[in-house]
């Protein structure tokens, strides 16, 4: 490898892993937690989906409805979220229409954002996000076997249309 | 294959001699660049409005037969010739600038594609019409964010009937298309085209063929499908059609194997056809029905399907009409299912080549029993200014319903894109 090629690696894998890791406001879901007086804090706090589109942490993925509704209320940071929270809860907001409220959903560990998922008796542990990255995906067995297929079919395609040929008689091989 | 292996090897130490210094040198700046800003949410560029310059398909100008992302050499002379504002007149015999990666600093193989998107923002948002407070509770306030919303580096192989293509970028939030910590690969494929192109058969991480491809990838119509091509990708296998009048692709879905654990992985097919009975005219239909073990945004078991139409029309040039609608249905295990439409139209007008006014209305009607539909409205401004350049400014107002809540959300948002 030139020393150029060398350069731009190099720079590359820097860069990539000198970022800042994902990183929202790590202490939101456990001072929610607190707020609401949840019984373990750290075992009860919502999942980042709670306010964060998909669980992506980001500025511009606070778009969840639970998140427009704390906006809508002054959360601008974390100065302004225990307020926003204490408006939520007083306004009784019920972000997904399911006929239980936002701060009630987040204490039995549902997810105000989605209908299908009810509080269930018996259980405040949330249902945790996806885990993001080929690190804690494992094998990507579904990629091997769909461009096992791909290849498959390129070898077929290429020997139809190029057969192969035996020595033209007469002529020796070599 | 042992061929190929063979003629790339030669070739390649051909394309390294034929770097340029100053190619070298301008590229490892644009890599600092692209690598240096830490990006959040990404999009690749794609422009279902160049009908207007009777460009109906895809694949002719992208590696991906749908359109979006990594552009091949025709692609990149159109751009350059089509998209730019132009400041004086053509000088006799055509212009004479050179085309091609960072302005045609490099230059490459002809079996080598390679590019790279930079896109900057600064986003203001404001979202009120919660009921007031008591006194000295805290209001709405505008917020503002300063987004680098795109860094990705691409590269594609074009040898013989071979294909193969793949992004890398840098994110500083989190992605479905993460690889490790910061790093995400959004779209990484294999394929092999036949019959010149008209079928292109592929595997691997891909961009879900659904409805009208365009980078406005937050609108309800992409965003409640999960049909974006800002990190929606899926791993599959896809099938692509093309010719001058039909366009096809279907894919079959294994999932993201970029996210776990097993049971949020969405698996089944997602397909698009769109036909040209006539120059400047295109429609099509689209279909996606999936099921996960667990759903990431409702978070139970879920079948999920999405079956809409899309139009896209030219009838003088200046302007080009985009419109779809999509049907929504989910289904969650052991619970009613529910119908819901998405739908935007939006009208695009280029009085001069390189500046557009774009006009967007779109609704959202989740379903349901109680469910309120959601309202929105986009204006828009985008000047492409020199080659490869283009600065964005968009109005964006929507009114939502959620539940009990009727909130309106307010946006400017100003970018600068570049394409290298």
């Amino acid at each position: 490898m030139r020393p150029s090629q060398r350069l731009i690696a190099i720079a590359f894998i820097a860069a990539a892993s000198s970022g800042r890791p994902v990183r929202a406001q790590d202490e939101f879901p456990g001072r929610i937690a607190a707020d609401l007086g949840l019984a373990d804090p750290a075992r009860d706090a919502p999942p980042c989906s709670l306010c964060h589109l998909d669980g992506k942490t980001g500025g511009d993925t606070l778009v969840t409805p639970f998140a427009l509704a704390m906006r809508a209320r002054g959360l601008t940071g974390g100065g302004s979220l225990d307020q926003a929270l204490a408006r939520v809860g007083a306004d009784r907001v019920d972000s997904d229409g399911d006929g239980a409220i936002d701060v009630d959903e987040i204490a039995a560990g549902s997810d105000p954002n989605s209908a299908a998922s009810v509080p269930t008796p018996g259980t405040t542990t949330p249902v945790p996000d996806p885990q993001l990255g080929c690190a804690v995906a494992g094998r990507s067995r579904g990629d091997g076997a769909a461009i096992g297929v791909v290849v498959a079919a390129a070898f077929m395609w290429r020997r139809h249309r190029h057969p192969r040929r035996g020595p033209e008689k007469g002529k020796a091989r070599g | 294959m042992p061929n190929f292996v063979a003629a790339s090897s030669s070739v390649a130490g051909e394309a390294v001699r034929r770097v340029s210094r100053r190619g070298l040198r301008a590229g490892l700046i644009a890599v600092g660049l692209v690598l240096s800003a830490g990006p959040l949410a990404s999009q690749a560029e794609a422009y279902p409005w160049m009908i207007r310059h009777d460009h109906h398909g895809c694949g002719q100008c992208h590696m991906d037969p749908s359109g979006a992302g990594l552009l091949t050499a025709y692609g990149r002379e159109q751009g350059d010739e089509e998209l730019p504002m132009r400041y004086r007149a053509a000088p006799e015999g055509g212009d004479t600038f050179r085309g091609g990666l960072l302005w045609g600093a490099f230059e490459t193989p002809d079996w080598l594609l390679l590019g790279a998107g930079l896109r900057g923002a600064v986003l203001e948002t404001k979202v009120s019409g919660a009921p007031v407070g008591s006194p000295g509770s805290p209001s709405a306030q505008w917020t503002a964010s300063l987004i680098l919303m795109q860094a990705d580096l691409r590269a594609g192989i074009r040898a013989g009937g071979f294909r193969a293509s793949a992004s890398v970028g840098a994110v500083n939030d989190a992605s479905y298309a993460a690889i490790t910590g910061n790093l995400v690969s959004r779209e990484h494929w294999v394929g092999y085209a036949f019959d010149h192109d008209a079928y292109v058969l592929r595997a691997g991480r891909m961009n879900l063929p659904f409805g009208i491809r365009s980078i406005e990838h937050t609108l309800w119509i992409r965003r409640e499908t999960r049909t974006d091509i800002n990190d929606a990708q899926q791993h599959g296998v896809a099938f692509a059609y093309n010719s001058s009048i039909v366009r096809a692709e279907v894919m079959g879905v294994l999932g993201n194997y970029q996210i776990s654990p097993d049971g949020y992985r969405q698996r089944g097919y997602s397909a698009s056809v769109e036909v040209v009975p006539r120059s400047g005219v295109a429609v099509g239909a689209s279909s996606l029905v999936t099921h996960a073990a667990r759903d990431f945004e409702l978070k139970v078991e879920t079948l999920r399907q999405a079956h809409g139409l899309f139009v896209r029309i030219s009838p003088v040039v200046p302007l080009v009409i985009l419109g779809e609608a999509d049907l929504v249905m989910h289904s969650p295990a052991g619970m009613p299912s529910t119908k819901g439409l998405a739908s935007a139209l939006q009208g695009d007008v280029e009085p001069l080549q390189g500046l557009h006014f774009i006009l967007t209305g779109e609704t959202w009607t989740p379903g349901g029993t109680g469910t309120a539909s959601s309202f929105g409205g986009w204006a828009a401004i985008d000047w492409f200014c020199f080659r490869q350049v283009d600065v964005r400014l968009d109005f964006m107002w929507r009114r939502m319903a959620f539940g009990t809540d009727r909130l309106d959300a307010t946006a400017l948002l100003l970018q600068g894109h570049i394409y290298l």
